[in-house]
């Protein structure tokens, strides 16, 4: 290209060039997300430990409201109106983060720009779609 | 744990079935995987974070930093797992 003679001005010659679709929002929301998950994952840890041998019961309640509560210790009483919360957040959350992490992965190592472009809409869609029926799934069992 | 979600929210035979792969010895090591991967994902995204804040970026902090990673993930899926089994 002959850059005295080109009316072509520098943006638009580099304009759908290079792997950054956009700025710094992907790898900015990818910390944050990350941030976000530290005391979520410490939460949801603590929730698993208490789900461990729940009966059903024990599980709606923990999951749901202190009015269920049978057996549980108090430390799961105390938590209990967050937790539904925490879930949700966790779900919604880890789920983003997991969209954005494994689009930086296949965006790495795809060469293929069709095959990468269907394994980011598709991991993207079955994410959002699993996050759905989660947040479903607490929302039925906590209201 | 999606699927134990939706287990809890469609009610006691889906949590029962739930609750069967989980305790079986295949799901325990499924779950003891997970819980492993987590916690080192976890440690070494943590180490990500210090390095966006320029902080640890000479080699030997970079291997120290790493070192503690792994130990700290191994460490963490340990007590999780003695509490479950000795504590709960």
């Amino acid at each position: 290209m002959n850059k005295s003679r080109s009316m072509q001005t520098p943006l638009a010659a580099v304009r759908g060039l290079g792997s950054a679709k956009s700025g710094l929002h992907h790898w900015w929301n990818q910390r944050m997300t990350a941030v976000a998950m530290v005391p979520l994952v410490i939460w949801m840890v603590s929730l698993c430990i208490l789900m461990t041998g729940a009966s059903y019961q024990d599980a709606l309640a923990i999951a749901s409201h202190p009015a269920n509560a049978t057996v549980l210790d108090a430390l799961a009483i105390a938590s209990h109106p967050a937790n539904a919360t925490v879930l949700i957040l966790f779900v919604a959350v880890g789920f983003w983060h997991a969209i954005l992490g494994l689009q930086v992965i296949l965006e790495d190592y795809v060469a293929a720009e069709g095959l990468r472009l269907v394994l980011i809409v598709v991991i993207r869609m079955f994410a959002i779609a699993l996050a759905a029926l989660s947040i479903l799934s607490i929302l039925r069992v906590a209201l | 744990m999606a699927g134990f979600l939706i287990a809890l929210a469609s009610g006691p035979e889906a949590f029962a079935i739930a609750q069967l792969c989980v305790s079986h010895p295949l799901g325990q090591i499924a779950l003891f995987g997970y819980s492993l991967a987590l916690f080192y994902h976890a440690c070494n995204g943590i180490r990500h974070l210090f390095w966006d804040a320029v902080i640890g970026l000479s080699i030997p902090a970079v291997y120290k930093s790493g070192q503690v990673a792994i130990v700290m993930a191994l460490c963490l899926t340990a007590a999780l797992w003695s509490v479950i089994y000795f504590v709960v």
